[in-house]
Parts: structure tokens; C-alpha cells; sequence
């Protein structure tokens, strides 16, 4: 008879395997256990109601700096910002952009419409 | 014995976690606000600064029972959930160095001295190796060099990389060092699945993280630390009573005592301290020199395994 600690610990490896596996199958690498695989510099924009916000509070909006670098994957950063979007209220949301680049490769952007 | 319920390896770990987490400031300073959590429920529960509060005041509730010997387990569970709370809490603020020292007191923490536990405890330093090493393996940039062709020499900028790297036909020391790194990990990942070779699995982690760090002068938080102190989790339960002969239930203590064990213990513990001073060099020196007293350390445990064979050899002839 396995004890419930044992059943909790087990059950705890298994769901990081899983999402480890998980992790290779879409773009997002928060739980895939490898950090520092990928080196990406990026920057958020937003504005709101014509205003742009100011770096201190796209870091509080995001928990993340305005300006910097990511060790995991640029989707990581996108999840981030939509995630944050969709949860507000319609009235609350604001336009947002991602610009960033993996590794030295070239800068893309990413564009969450509020409107 | 020592005194608690959990083996003196494992409790010798999470104190050395939790020092080096509350010393780096894991346990406050970098004890992050909720941002966009894992879990959207999360966010319907309390205020930002509310949270990292909570986690902060769980933390420290947890390290001080570890830290006195008092319900140890639950203070590794404390600790450890603080830890991982803070990880869930704040996609943005994402932190290996903060979810795996986490995991490694958690599941030290759920340890009831039977197979599964340990099974799992060990088990979450192999996953650590698994998906490191699966991650590099299926990402290109690894393989052609263009990762560390540019985090090495355009964000680092280390000079002398840049040099060999010039000397040599255009980007093969990146593609060495990228596909070196690989199969380093996957070595260590393949040898931690053996017992007789686990040994060789640590010795491979020390060289790994140690060349990271003195190429790059990065620690990445605590990861270079708790990393290689989580391999702890393979030592002998026995291990030290081992290391410290006639000390009886003598545990770490009476082991550190002595002059082979004090030396890396006290480099340990006081290196860190001249590791934050403004000084680049001396930073450097700290770190190295505090990661390979941690190491010699680690070594002492693990070769105490072949002192146990012995005994235990000499035991059976005596019996006989």
C-alpha cells in the first residue's frame, strides 16, 4: 500500500514529465525544465486611450520589465501579455505590443488589439 | 541519526537550500508581487503585495523549523510550497532557480523513509537533466551554434571567447560548445540512472556547472548551488554517521568538526558573504571557490558509500 506522501510525490514527478513533453509541442517553455535554452531580448509597448504607458507600469500590468531579456522563449513573454489582457475587463484592456528577437535572429512583433 | 526524522543528507540539503535562498534574498527581496498567475484562480485571492507577504512570512515560518530541527518535514513543505507559489503566481517573473529549489523541499519535505519518496526526490534531479537535455536536443539554434555565437559573444561579449572563436573556421567553437553541452548533460542524465554510476553523474554536473560559471561568470540566482547541492539526494542515509568514525550519532555536527569536512563547510558558508561584495573579481572567486568547497563536499558523502561497502564487508567476514 502506497502511503499519500508517496502518492503525492510520485504524482508531482509525473505532471513535470508531462509537461515537460507538453512543452515540446507548443510554444511556450515555462514548465519544460530548461533554463537558459534561449536568449531573448524584447521590449512591451502599450498605450491606453491614445496615452503610452510608462515602463514602471507595463512592469506592474505584466510582473515583468518593460525592457529586457528572457531566458526561455518569446512565447513566454506573448502568453504573458495576453493572458494578463483577456483577464481584465473589456474596459480595462489596452493595446499592447511585443517586440522581440531569439537568439541574435531577427525582430518580430506581436500585437494584442484591445479595440 | 540526527536528531530529526529525515536522513542527515536530506537535512543537510534543504538547511544549505534554505540558507543560500534567505541569504540571496529568495525569501523577500526577490519574493515576487502576484503578476499573471498560472492559475487564474489565484487571482481572485488577496492583493498583489498581499502575496508576497504570505509567501515571505510561509517561507521563513519553514526555514526556521528547518534550521532548528523542529517538524522538519513540514518545515521543507512550507518552504518549498512558498517557493512554488511564488513561481505560479507570476508567469512573467518565471524562475528555474526559484520552481526547482522548490520542488527539491517539497518533496523532501513529503519523505516518509520509503522507496517511493526517495524514488521521487531523486527522481526530480533526473527530470532536471531530462528536460534540460531534451529542450537543447530539439532546439536548432543548439546544434548550428547560433545560441551560444550570440549569447556568448554579442550579449556577454566575453572577449577571449570571441578570440578562439575568431581563430577557429567560422562558428565551430560555437557548435562544440553547443552540441558539447548536450551531450554533457545527457551523460550526466544517463549516469544518474545507475547507482554504481552516480559518482561520475556528480563529477560531470561539477565540471558542467563550474565551466558554465567561469565562462560565463553568470550563478543564475542560486541555480549553480542548489543544483548541485540537490545531488545530496543520492548520498547513503548513513553517510556521514560514515564519514565521522566513532562519533556515534555524531550527524553533520560532529562531522563538520572535523578538519577534511570543516574546511569546505566553512568555505561554504563564508564565501558567499565576499561573493556579494562590489568587487567583480572577487565575486568571481567567491562563487568558484564556494561551488567547489560544496562540490569537495558532495564528493566526501558520495565516496563514503564505498567506506559503508567496506564495513559492511568486514561486518560479514567477523559474522562468518
Amino acid at each position: 500500500m502506497i502511503s499519500w506522501r508517496a502518492a503525492v510525490a510520485v504524482a508531482f514527478i509525473a505532471v513535470q514529465i508531462g509537461l515537460i513533453i507538453r512543452s515540446q509541442l507548443i510554444p511556450e517553455k515555462f514548465f519544460s525544465w530548461g533554463p537558459h535554452d534561449r536568449q531573448v531580448e524584447y521590449t512591451i509597448t502599450g498605450s491606453q486611450g491614445g496615452q503610452p504607458l510608462v515602463d514602471e507600469e507595463i512592469t506592474v500590468r505584466y510582473g515583468m520589465p518593460a525592457k529586457g531579456w528572457n531566458s526561455h522563449s518569446e512565447a513566454d513573454i506573448v502568453w504573458t501579455v495576453a493572458r494578463r489582457e483577456s483577464r481584465l475587463p473589456p474596459q480595462l484592456r489596452i493595446n499592447v505590443s511585443v517586440t522581440h528577437r531569439a537568439n541574435g535572429g531577427p525582430w518580430k512583433t506581436w500585437r494584442y488589439q484591445a479595440d | 541519526m540526527n536528531g530529526t526524522i529525515l536522513p542527515t543528507p536530506l537535512l543537510l540539503m534543504a538547511k544549505i537550500m534554505v540558507l543560500v535562498l534567505a541569504m540571496r534574498g529568495y525569501a523577500y527581496l526577490v519574493m515576487p508581487r502576484r503578476g499573471v498567475s498560472f492559475i487564474p484562480i489565484l487571482e481572485q485571492i488577496g492583493g498583489d503585495s498581499d502575496w508576497r507577504l504570505g509567501l515571505s512570512v510561509l517561507f521563513f515560518t519553514g526555514g526556521t523549523l528547518v534550521m532548528f530541527n523542529f517538524k522538519v518535514r513540514l518545515g521543507c513543505v512550507l518552504s518549498g510550497l512558498a517557493l512554488i507559489l511564488a513561481t505560479l503566481i507570476n508567469a512573467g517573473g518565471f524562475a528555474n532557480s526559484r520552481f526547482y529549489p522548490g520542488c527539491i523541499l517539497l518533496l523532501t519535505g513529503l519523505w516518509d523513509g520509503g522507496p517511493w519518496t526517495m524514488l521521487a526526490l531523486r527522481a526530480q534531479v533526473v527530470v532536471l537533466y531530462f528536460g534540460a537535455t531534451v529542450n537543447k536536443l530539439l532546439d536548432v539554434d543548439w546544434l548550428n551554434g547560433r545560441y551560444f555565437e550570440f549569447w556568448i559573444r554579442e550579449k556577454l561579449q566575453i572577449n577571449w571567447y570571441s578570440h578562439a572563436a575568431e581563430a577557429l573556421p567560422a562558428g565551430l567553437l560555437s557548435t562544440t560548445m553547443g552540441i558539447t553541452t548536450i551531450v554533457l548533460e545527457f551523460l550526466i542524465l544517463f549516469t544518474l540512472l545507475y547507482r554504481d554510476w552516480r559518482p561520475f553523474a556528480f563529477a560531470g554536473a561539477c565540471a558542467f556547472h563550474i565551466i558554465v560559471f567561469v565562462i560565463t561568470g553568470l550563478d543564475f540566482g542560486v541555480f549553480l548551488y542548489v543544483s548541485l547541492c540537490s545531488f545530496l539526494v543520492f548520498a547513503p542515509p548513513d553517510a556521514f554517521d560514515i564519514l565521522s568514525p566513532g562519533a556515534g550519532d555524531g550527524g553533520y555536527i560532529k562531522v563538520s568538526a572535523r578538519r577534511i569536512v570543516g574546511k569546505p563547510v566553512f568555505w561554504l558558508m563564508v564565501i558567499p558573504i565576499l561573493s556579494w561584495m562590489n568587487n567583480d573579481e572577487l565575486q568571481i572567486m567567491g562563487k568558484i571557490i564556494t561551488t567547489m568547497a560544496g562540490a569537495l563536499l558532495i564528493y566526501l558523502v558520495f565516496s563514503s558509500r564505498h567506506a559503508t561497502r567496506a564495513a559492511g564487508h568486514t561486518l560479514n567476514i567477523n559474522q562468518a
